[in-house]
């Protein structure tokens, strides 16, 4: 079956499950970047972003059999790239992303030592504003960050998130005000100069 | 959305590039095919292909059982299975003699007991092979020629084929007459046996043997596979030695008599079976001896072997005793022309055996 771009990525799946390698291709080239960067910004250690991007499409691989399409494709791979990274955090002992409602999440968030970018040495470093960013959401707290980079790589929807997160939808609002309040913090300074 | 800072987004989205290396990109490629091309297609496509696989294997090993298999293996079981309910006592009776080796059987090796009937079907092969003519070549040939014809395609369905043709020529063919024939071996051996104690007038003496001999005409092929036609055949000679020697011979085994009310049981059995045998391109024991004669016959040039022919129906049956009877009582009446060609008739029977058979007096004799 040639993937053409309107071909949608449960169609692709499919394909791929019925025997087609070049759907698979196809449904590689379109998320391969969006999941790397994903698990890139949740988990610093570059080694392990290698090993954890492989691990995701091999379980995807493995996985085709029983892919159903019940739900956006996205969603089903950021599903298992998830929980592969929850897994990657149990193993290292940082158990970040679990059960954190969001009241005591919040105090959680207060509590929370000023990201990096704010130190003056740090932001000599970072002049330019997409670094500037990147450490910001690296600085986020996980589940705020988490949420973030699913809206923004994922391009999941906020029901796609809750879904995906096991928590409400209102949380995921939640979640991701206090992280783009946050990045926006982070921010001003270079933005007021800019402007 | 509110939760969504349009600037923010477009700044993350022109400061968030980063993609996999290469080599990651390649091995998970990689794998992906590789997990499609060996586990999946495989799975999916065994299916297709599978069923006719086996099917034809299946087929295959059927085919090539059954052209291995000699068919006396097969048509004896399926037809003694019913003929059991007849002959079930007389077998039982007779199988110990048979699975005994004899010393009076020079031509048997003593083989195993499971190889008896091959033996015995052995021995009387050489005589058997004379008497079948044209006829019986041609009842082997056409079956082969149909199996021929359907293998010929493949080297190995001819290899199979020749052995199955050699083996339908060395021994099953026997078939049609292999009743009567190896009956009548038997009898020319158990004859020879009790030659010496027979000539003796002692009855005490001659008694054990002579009632050997009785069980054995009575029951010539206990231990081999006797189709039912054999069963038929035994009633001939015995009903014609009953006839011809009423008391010398008592008879210890029930099994072996045979009353008038049985043999016509038996014959219209027979009877039956016959027809079932005729559509299937075999022959009973009834047909045996006409389909010999006919063999005969067109063995034969002139009339005087019609004669013989004609004369062998009815003789076909007789024990070398009972037909040497007869050519004395030709002799007797002065019958010397018939009694000739009987004594033909019987030395082409028999053979080379034919002199140890025959009397000094009838071996001498001319017309």
């Amino acid at each position: 079956m040639p993937a053409s771009a309107a071909t949608s990525d449960e169609d692709l799946m499919l394909a791929y499950a019925a025997g087609d390698a070049a759907a698979f291709d196809a449904l590689y080239a379109r998320h391969k970047g969006g999941v790397y960067r994903y698990l890139l910004r949740q988990c610093r250690q570059g080694v392990a972003v290698d090993e954890l991007f492989q691990d995701v499409w091999m379980n995807l691989i493995r996985a085709r059999a029983s892919y159903t399409p019940s739900a956006k494709f996205a969603t089903y791979l950021y599903r298992l790239a998830h929980n592969r990274l929850i897994d990657h955090y149990r193993a290292s002992g940082q158990v970040r992303l679990v059960s954190a409602d969001d009241e005591a999440y919040e105090e959680a968030v207060a509590a929370l030592p000023a990201s990096r970018g704010l130190e003056p040495e740090t932001r000599a470093e970072n002049r330019e504003l997409g670094q500037r960013l990147k450490a910001a959401v690296a600085s986020l707290p996980p589940l705020q960050r988490d949420a973030f980079l699913l809206q923004q790589e994922a391009g999941l929807s906020l029901n796609e998130i809750a879904e995906l997160t096991g928590v409400g939808i209102e949380t995921v609002k939640s979640r991701l005000r206090y992280a783009v309040n946050k990045l926006r913090n982070d921010l001003s300074d270079l933005r007021e100069v800019e402007r | 959305m509110s939760e969504i800072d349009p600037e923010l987004d477009a700044t993350w989205r022109a400061a968030s590039r980063e993609q996999p290396p290469a080599a990651l990109d390649d091995a998970i490629r990689a794998a992906a095919r590789r997990e499609v091309g060996a586990k999946p297609g495989g799975l999916r496509a065994a299916p297709r292909w599978w069923p006719l696989a086996a099917a034809a294997t299946v087929a295959a090993i059927a085919v090539g059982t059954v052209q291995m298999t000699p068919p006396e293996q097969v048509t004896p079981t399926t037809i003694t299975t019913a003929s059991n309910t007849s002959s079930d006592a007389a077998q039982r009776d007779v199988k110990p003699d048979t699975d005994k080796p004899s010393a009076n059987q020079p031509q048997r090796e003593a083989p195993s007991p499971a190889a008896a009937p091959q033996a015995l079907r052995d021995a009387s092969k050489p005589a058997a092979k004379e008497r079948r003519g044209a006829p019986d070549e041609n009842d082997r040939g056409e079956p082969g020629r149909r199996r021929s014809d359907s293998l010929a395609a493949s080297p190995s369905a001819q290899v199979h084929e020749k052995k199955a043709l050699d083996s339908s020529q060395q021994a099953p063919p026997q078939r049609v007459e292999e009743a009567p024939e190896r009956e009548r071996d038997l009898k020319q051996k158990t004859e020879l046996a009790a030659a010496p104690s027979a000539a003796r007038p002692n009855p005490a003496v001659s008694t054990p043997p002579a009632s050997s001999v009785a069980r054995n005409e009575a029951q010539p092929f206990p231990a081999a596979p006797v189709p039912p036609q054999s069963g038929v055949d035994n009633v001939a000679p015995q009903a014609a030695a009953a006839a011809s020697a009423p008391a010398s011979v008592p008879s210890p085994a029930p099994a072996p008599v045979i009353t008038g009310a049985k043999l016509a049981a038996q014959s219209s059995a027979t009877g039956a079976l016959s027809g079932n045998m005729a559509s299937t391109g075999t022959s009973n024991a009834e047909p045996a001896p006409a389909k010999d004669a006919a063999a005969l016959e067109k063995r034969a040039a002139g009339k005087a072997d019609k004669v013989v022919a004609e004369g062998r129906k009815d003789t076909a049956p007789l024990a070398p005793e009972e037909w040497i009877k007869r050519i004395r009582r030709l002799i007797a009446e002065g019958k010397n022309e018939d009694a000739a060609k009987e004594l033909l008739a019987f030395r082409r029977e028999y053979k080379e055996r034919s002199d140890a058979l025959l009397p000094s007096d009838l071996r001498a004799f001319r017309q």
